[in-house]
């Protein structure tokens, strides 16, 4: 069993929790800032690796610097699940599990390049046997406790106010580019297969495809910020 | 290129917007795959890039498309994904009672659109205004095929009206509906 890091209440929530459509900045910053921050900036100013190293050492500021390495990270560690499982629970359950593990990690100083953190989170997805995610729900259960990690591991549920922001969305793309999207994303079909219904060719679909999502992008970007 | 825009300065190197999409597509050779995974995981500026693409995808999933075609008709009722399917004639009223927020309902306009692929579906409440280009008409060019959900309910409110109007016209009307919706 995994023992879940502890966080306060009173910490900042907001880092694990996703930006609409994700189009807002994230919390973490670009490479190249000092590693000596004045006082009075916080530790959401400080990179990742010295998240890790924070925590490694525990303490409140540990505990803090646990969340924002978590809200850093969740959306890759999201992507990397979206693109290798379908199911949501399933996705739901991956992101706990590589977060856990890597927290778990950081606080024993298990990762060695703490530079490289990111990689380390990558290695853990890769790590993962996704058949036997189930097992994690079990961590879930047994071992988040704070306040904290119950909201960011709580299972997502679609947003209902997004999914029609979405269809308004599709409603302003032409039949063809969105039946290539629901094709290849809501029914999983492949360029070749989606060719065959549209009487395009593969290339053609591909093409129609990132342009498509694009547009979409594009359209709901323009909601997101009006 | 508009695909290209959401790639910032900070990157040397930016994955580009379509090898993105087919990544999440699943289209990639494996070695490919991995470049891919190093580098979002690695490059918070193309991290941002590639959440914003996972996002629309995840959402992709969960939605349904606004009109269906014969062949999406056909798989999403099979699979199971449709709660209810009703008809409406032209210039009828149609009851679109949703139990759960989960529901997905069809109405199936009826109308003569012989001749016509396409048409476009101009919706209009007293809360907004949606137009939804290139609705596909079914082959014997009896049926369109709406999809109603909660959510699209919610935002357009009890009474919707809808006109059907040849695919690029603004004025030129073909049908028109009502669409009485009832979230419980």
């Amino acid at each position: 069993m995994i023992n879940a890091p502890s966080l306060h209440a009173s910490e900042p929530q907001r880092v694990c929790r996703r930006a609409r459509w994700g189009f807002s900045p994230s919390v973490d910053k670009p490479a190249g800032v000092p590693k000596m921050v004045p006082p009075a900036v916080g530790i959401e100013a400080l990179k990742p690796s010295e998240w890790v190293a924070l925590v490694r050492q525990g303490g409140p500021d540990g505990a803090k610097a646990e969340a924002l390495l978590c809200g850093a990270l969740r959306d890759r560690i999201r992507a990397y699940g979206l693109r290798h499982l379908r199911n949501r629970d399933l996705i739901d359950d991956f992101v706990q599990h590589v977060t856990l593990e890597l927290l778990v990690a950081a606080r024993s100083g298990r990762i060695e390049d703490e530079e490289r953190v990111e990689r380390f989170a990558l290695g853990i997805c890769r790590n993962t046997n996704l058949s036997s995610l189930r097992d994690s729900k079990k961590q879930r259960d047994m071992g988040v406790q704070s306040a904290f990690l119950q909201q960011a591991f709580a299972p997502t549920a679609p947003d209902l106010a997004e999914l029609a922001e979405l269809t308004l969305c599709l409603s302003t793309l032409d039949a063809r580019a969105r039946d290539v999207l629901v094709y290849s994303f809501k029914l999983g079909l492949d360029a070749g297969e989606i060719a065959d219904k549209l009487c395009l060719s593969p290339g053609n679909v591909r093409v129609v495809r990132h342009r498509a999502l694009a547009r979409l992008r594009d359209c709901l970007q323009g909601v997101a910020t009006s | 290129m508009t695909e290209e825009r959401n790639v910032t300065s900070f990157c040397s190197t930016p994955i580009e917007w379509s090898k993105l999409v087919a990544y999440f597509a699943g289209e990639l050779e494996p070695t490919e795959e991995s470049q891919v995974e190093e580098h979002y995981f690695e490059c918070s500026n193309c991290s941002r890039v590639a959440a914003v693409a996972s996002r629309l995808v995840e959402a992709l999933r969960e939605a349904m498309p606004p009109v269906l075609n014969e062949d999406l008709f056909l798989a999403f009722r099979d699979s199971g994904a449709l709660t209810r399917i009703v008809e409406v004639d032209p210039e009828g009223t149609v009851l679109l009672p949703f139990e759960t927020p989960a529901d997905v309902l069809v109405c199936e306009l009826r109308g003569d659109f012989t001749g016509r692929s396409l048409v476009d579906l101009e919706l209009s409440s007293d809360r907004q205004t949606g137009r939804i280009v290139g609705a596909p008409v079914s082959a014997d060019g009896s049926t369109i095929r709406l999809v109603c959900m909660t959510a699209f309910a919610e935002r357009f409110g009890r009474e919707v009206h809808l006109v059907v109007r040849p695919e690029g016209k603004h004025n030129e009307s073909l049908a028109g509906y009502q669409l009485d919706h009832e979230v419980r």
